[in-house]
This record gives structure tokens, C-alpha cells and sequence, in this order.
């Protein structure tokens, strides 16, 4: 195999020898020491293989034997490329092409990062990027050990990382930490005392003693569950008091909405503008002016792929939608569309936890638009836990 | 008196002679050391020049397969080998 192989980077003809002394030939052959296989006779002519070197060399012995060689094929490397060699462009390409992969070989392609649950990949991204691991980076100049060690110092939540350069990926495997749940350590005398006003429908004390009941009605900042506990022999402990207190809580909210409004709204202009990503360079393929005052702006990346792998060649797409400020007259339907959807969201964010029990909303016009007057029972806890200063006296 | 052994009578007499050695593998093959050249080749003889001989190979198919300065390996059906002193 390795014999073919050699023969066929060196290149060899397969050459016919036809005349009264072949026998001569090929003694003058051997003892020249010329490389030449498979030579038999067929039809009165004799083939065989030599290389390509050796039949140059060959004439002398052809006119002392006095047959006559043909070439009948010529295979090999050498022969593929005399093909192009009135072509310069493809020796021109073909060593570009060396250079380029050369080149781009020296610089890191693409970071792929694995283990991320709950982290954020820009995160890790940008802090990697501190550390010198970006897409372009320099892959000699890369200083593995250090940029873990950074990284981990850098972020808390990384438990174990490693970082493996395959070729000129980078393949980032995180492993996170687990977070304890914390522990409420302070153990400092405190009351609870009510958060709102409300009447109580659950209360249950884990510390301290309790100053109210269910169905007690109760005012802000009243005392819930007291730390101080009497003990044995009439003596007072004071301890940090824990309870689960709920109430229902009536809870009153205003919206309003003006009926003439500034609105920005999408037109139909929008622009396209490509770049050329090489790396962590991007080249405009164009000239392009500056964005619009109100404008959005998306940005996507287009990577070039070959057998599954990203190159670090891409197209960035920055679409930019234009938008302008037109003044709006709303209707009082739309008003109160407009209103409704304040109100849902003040209730996700504000009473997300509690349990909505009743809710009433009242509409009323004003001078310039639409007012929304919302009433909300509402269970949820209201204990709030108060320290208190304990001073002992002679 | 003890006479020495000269270092001649040592090695065997097949090595020692400067006779050719021909050494066939049934009548397929035949390799053939201390040619001097061939003298005749085609498909149904070839004829080597050994020197104080010539050796003939009659057969089918005759080709050679393996050439090199001093030795010639035939392989072939080989039917008749022929001395010529």
C-alpha cells in the first residue's frame, strides 16, 4: 500500500516496448537499476509500469536495445497537476486557501458553553471575554488554567468549569453550584405586628404567644403575636416570634387615562442592514446612515456551517423599524380597555401572591379622560415582623 | 597436533558454491538466484543466463515477476525446466 502510494505521488507510466531484443532491454534496465513492475509480454508486445523519473532517463537504454516505447497512460500526482498548469488561478487559490485555513486556525471560532442552568450565557460570555476567551481570540496566546480559575472567582454560582479547546471551538462545561436556602439565623426578640388592616382568617404561631384569633379584626401595626412568654414561676422570656398570619385585606386602587394621547407607533419604513461578521469583526457591506430618533432595532447572526460546525464567517442582519409620535384620541371603549389592562397588571405585580376573594371596579369620566376606581378583597399574609430593644435595669 | 577448520568448510556447500540457487513452490513459482541476465521472455519460455548454465522455463502464462540485478522470480505454470551447460 505504502509502495502505491509513493508510486503514485511520484507519478508512473504504463509505457509498451516493441522490438527485436526486449530481453536486452530489460537487462540494460536492471542493471541501470531502473524501477519498473509488471513488464510481460502480450501479443508479441511487452507492457509494464516504470516511473516517471526512470522513462525520462530511459532513451539511452531504448536505442541500445533498440525497441520502441509508447506511453500508454500516464498516472499520478504529478500528472494531475501538469493538467493545470497554464491555469494560475488554481495554484493561486489552492495556496490561498492554505494560508487562510492557516491562519484562521490561530484564532478561536466559536465558544459553546454547556451546564448553564441557571446562569446567564451573556453573563458567562462577557465575563469570559474579560478573561480573554472571545471568538477571535488569539488560540496561542489562550491561558486555559488562568481563565477558569478567573471565571470562577468571578462568578460565585460556578461550582466547577472547564474549558476545552477542540480544534477552534471552544467548549465551556459549567457546573453550577447548589445554593443553600438561607437559613433565618437572627434569633433577636421581635413582635409580629399586622402590615394592614384586615380581619384575620388564619394565624398560626410557631414562636411567641398569640394577641389575636381568627375573625379578629385588625388595624395596621396592631400587635399580632407578641415575643414576650411567661414561664414558670411568673418569670417573662422574650423570644423571636415566628407565625403565619392571614387576613383579608381590602386593598383600593385609582387608574386614569387621558383620552388625548402621544403615541409612538410602528410605520411601514423599516431598513435592512447587513455586516459581514469575520470573527469578531464586523465589516459593513454597505453605507448606511445613522438610525432613526424612534426606532427598534433587531439584530440577528447568520453563521456559515460546514459538516455540522459553525465558521467564523456570518452575515448580522440589523433590521431597524422605524417609528413616529402621533397623537391619539381614544374612544371611552378604548379607554377602558386601556384602564382594564393597567389594573390586571397592577394586580399580577403587586397582588401576585395573595388570593383575590372579591373585585369590583367602577368607571367615572374626568375632565380629560377616563378614571378606573378598583376594589379588591384580598387574603393574604400581613404579619411584619418588628424587633424590640430589650434593656435590663438593676 | 590439532589441524584448524578453515572457516570454508564451515558453511554449507550449497551457500559456499558459486553455483545459482533455484527454489520453486510447486510448479507456480520459481525464484532463481545469481541470474545474469535473461535471455529469452515471452509468455511459454524464459530463458536465464546463469553463467556456467542457462536455465529454460517451458509453461503456461509465463511471467516475470519480480526482476533485480542478481536474482528473477517466475511465476506462471511452469512445465519444463531445462538445463543448458
Amino acid at each position: 500500500m505504502l509502495n502505491r502510494i509513493i508510486r503514485w505521488l511520484l507519478g508512473y507510466v504504463r509505457f509498451t516496448a516493441k522490438g527485436k531484443y526486449p530481453e536486452r532491454f530489460i537487462n540494460l534496465l536492471n542493471r541501470s537499476g531502473f524501477r519498473y513492475w509488471d513488464f510481460f509480454p502480450e501479443n508479441g508486445v511487452y507492457s509494464g509500469y516504470m516511473s516517471a523519473s526512470d522513462y525520462l532517463r530511459a532513451y539511452n537504454i531504448v536505442l541500445k536495445s533498440g525497441v520502441t516505447l509508447r506511453v500508454k497512460k500516464r498516472c499520478g500526482l504529478v500528472f494531475k497537476i501538469r493538467k493545470y498548469r497554464h491555469r494560475a488561478g488554481v495554484p493561486i487559490g489552492l495556496l490561498l486557501s492554505v494560508i487562510l485555513i492557516t491562519i484562521l486556525g490561530q484564532f478561536v471560532w466559536v465558544i459553546t458553553i454547556s451546564g448553564a442552568e441557571n446562569l446567564s450565557l451573556s453573563e458567562i460570555n462577557t465575563v469570559l471575554g474579560e478573561n480573554g476567551l472571545y471568538v477571535g481570540a488569539p488560540v496561542f496566546s489562550l491561558d486555559i488554567k488562568a481563565i477558569e480559575r478567573n471565571t470562577q472567582l468571578s462568578i460565585d454560582e460556578i461550582r466547577w468549569m472547564s474549558v476545552n479547546m477542540r480544534d477552534n471551538v471552544a467548549e465551556v462545561e459549567i457546573k453550577e453550584k447548589h445554593i443553600k436556602p438561607k437559613a433565618d439565623s437572627d434569633q433577636s426578640p421581635c413582635n409580629i405586628k399586622a402590615g394592614f388592616d384586615g380581619v384575620i382568617t388564619k394565624i398560626t404561631v410557631h414562636n411567641g404567644s398569640a394577641e389575636v384569633k381568627k375573625g379578629s379584626a385588625v388595624a395596621k401595626n396592631q400587635l399580632l403575636v407578641n415575643s414576650i412568654v411567661e414561664g414558670a414561676e411568673e418569670k417573662l422570656y422574650y423570644m423571636h416570634a415566628d407565625a403565619e398570619v392571614y387576613a383579608d385585606v381590602i386593598v383600593r386602587k385609582s387608574f386614569e387615562a387621558i383620552s388625548q394621547q402621544d403615541v409612538i407607533i410602528l410605520n411601514e419604513n423599516y431598513s435592512n442592514k447587513n455586516n459581514i461578521g469575520f470573527l469578531n469583526l464586523t465589516l459593513p457591506m454597505g453605507v448606511y446612515g445613522a438610525p432613526d430618533e424612534h426606532s427598534f432595532q433587531n439584530t440577528y447572526r447568520t453563521s456559515l456551517t460546514a459538516f455540522e460546525r459553525s465558521l467564523p464567517v456570518g452575515i448580522i442582519s440589523l433590521h431597524s423599524y422605524n417609528a413616529e409620535t402621533e397623537k391619539v384620541q381614544y374612544t371611552d371603549e378604548e379607554l377602558k380597555k386601556l384602564l382594564k389592562k393597567e389594573e390586571v397588571l397592577f394586580l399580577c405585580f403587586n397582588e401576585g401572591k395573595s388570593k383575590l376573594k372579591s373585585r369590583s371596579l367602577k368607571f367615572s369620566k374626568t375632565s380629560d379622560g377616563m378614571a378606573l376606581d378598583a376594589e379588591y378583597i384580598v387574603n393574604k399574609e400581613i404579619g411584619v415582623k418588628q424587633k424590640i430593644k430589650v434593656v435590663e435595669s438593676e | 597436533m590439532k589441524k584448524k577448520k578453515k572457516i570454508g568448510t564451515m558453511i554449507p556447500a550449497e551457500l559456499n558454491s558459486a553455483l545459482p540457487i533455484i527454489e520453486f513452490t510447486g510448479n507456480r513459482n520459481a525464484t532463481v538466484e545469481g541470474s545474469l541476465g535473461i535471455l529469452h521472455y515471452d509468455d511459454s519460455v524464459i530463458r536465464i543466463n546463469l553463467g556456467k548454465m542457462v536455465v529454460s522455463f517451458c509453461g503456461r502464462g509465463l511471467r516475470l515477476k519480480c526482476i533485480s540485478p542478481t536474482a528473477v522470480v517466475i511465476s506462471g505454470f511452469i512445465t519444463k525446466t531445462e538445463f543448458t551447460v
